[in-house]
């Protein structure tokens, strides 16, 4: 079984904690369900036979992971009818100034929400996105064009 | 509002938001989830092990039952 050593997982924690922390709680808008998705996620990775990956690779196994993991969580959201739970992100420790922005994102459907920040913030090619969303790569684009029309529809008023 | 504006609109604001303040994750340290991951892959290891003596549990006890549904049937029969 190759699974990671103790210092490749100390070193691989330690420079993707905050980043895929940030992706989920942009995705998620919430902070307890970031902290639950962010720890299983670095479980699987410890679990999974990835030893030898190149740090590139693990770190894309582990958005990967992570990824599976919210659109499991929105499922089960979805069946339970605590959709409302992802409709308003958390903003106790965020400066006044930048609720407009994270409203505004908090008001987009949770996969606009994933797309845009995986193509705009970490900077993923559609083929990676395809990977980590588990959807067809020729899809990106057209659900990517959507979510940004989505998202132009909010800032400027107009119908989408 | 032509596509090169809504790329704009939409990367200027993704800026500002990657900018915004969060808050700090809770997530428990690297050998914390290491000893979790470790204790995890022996209690894998484990129930791996203890698998079949579980599944041949129920059929076991199965089997005594019947033997002794048989037996009873049968005892009877030379009473009988």
């Amino acid at each position: 079984v190759e699974q990671l050593t103790k210092c490749e997982f100390a070193r691989l924690y330690q420079s993707t904690l905050r980043p895929l922390w940030t992706y989920i709680y942009r995705a998620t808008g919430n902070a307890a369900d970031a902290d639950d998705i962010a720890q299983e996620a670095f479980c699987r990775v410890l679990r999974a036979d990835v030893a030898g990956l190149p740090d590139q690779d693990l770190r894309r196994y582990l958005f990967g992971v992570a990824s599976h993991l919210i659109a499991d969580r929105w499922r089960k959201h979805k069946r339970e009818h605590f959709w409302r739970l992802f409709r308003q992100p958390e903003n106790s420790v965020e400066p006044a100034s930048s609720n407009d922005v994270i409203l505004t994102f908090g008001a987009l459907k949770p996969r606009d929400r994933a797309l845009l920040w995986l193509a705009y913030v970490e900077q993923n090619t559609h083929e990676e996105i395809a990977a980590r969303l588990h959807v067809k790569p020729g899809s990106v684009k057209v659900l990517l064009a959507r979510a940004r029309q989505r998202l132009r529809a909010l800032l400027t008023g107009e119908e989408a | 509002m032509n596509i090169r504006d809504d790329e704009e609109l939409v990367r200027g604001f993704m800026q500002r938001l990657a900018n915004t303040a969060t808050p700090s994750p809770r997530v428990l340290p690297a050998d914390v989830l290491w000893l979790k991951a470790v204790l995890e892959r022996r209690l894998d290891v484990e129930r791996r092990v203890t698998m079949p003596l579980d599944i041949m549990e129920p059929v076991q006890i199965a089997m005594a039952l019947a033997a002794v549904v048989f037996l009873l049937v049968w005892a009877r029969g030379l009473i009988g």
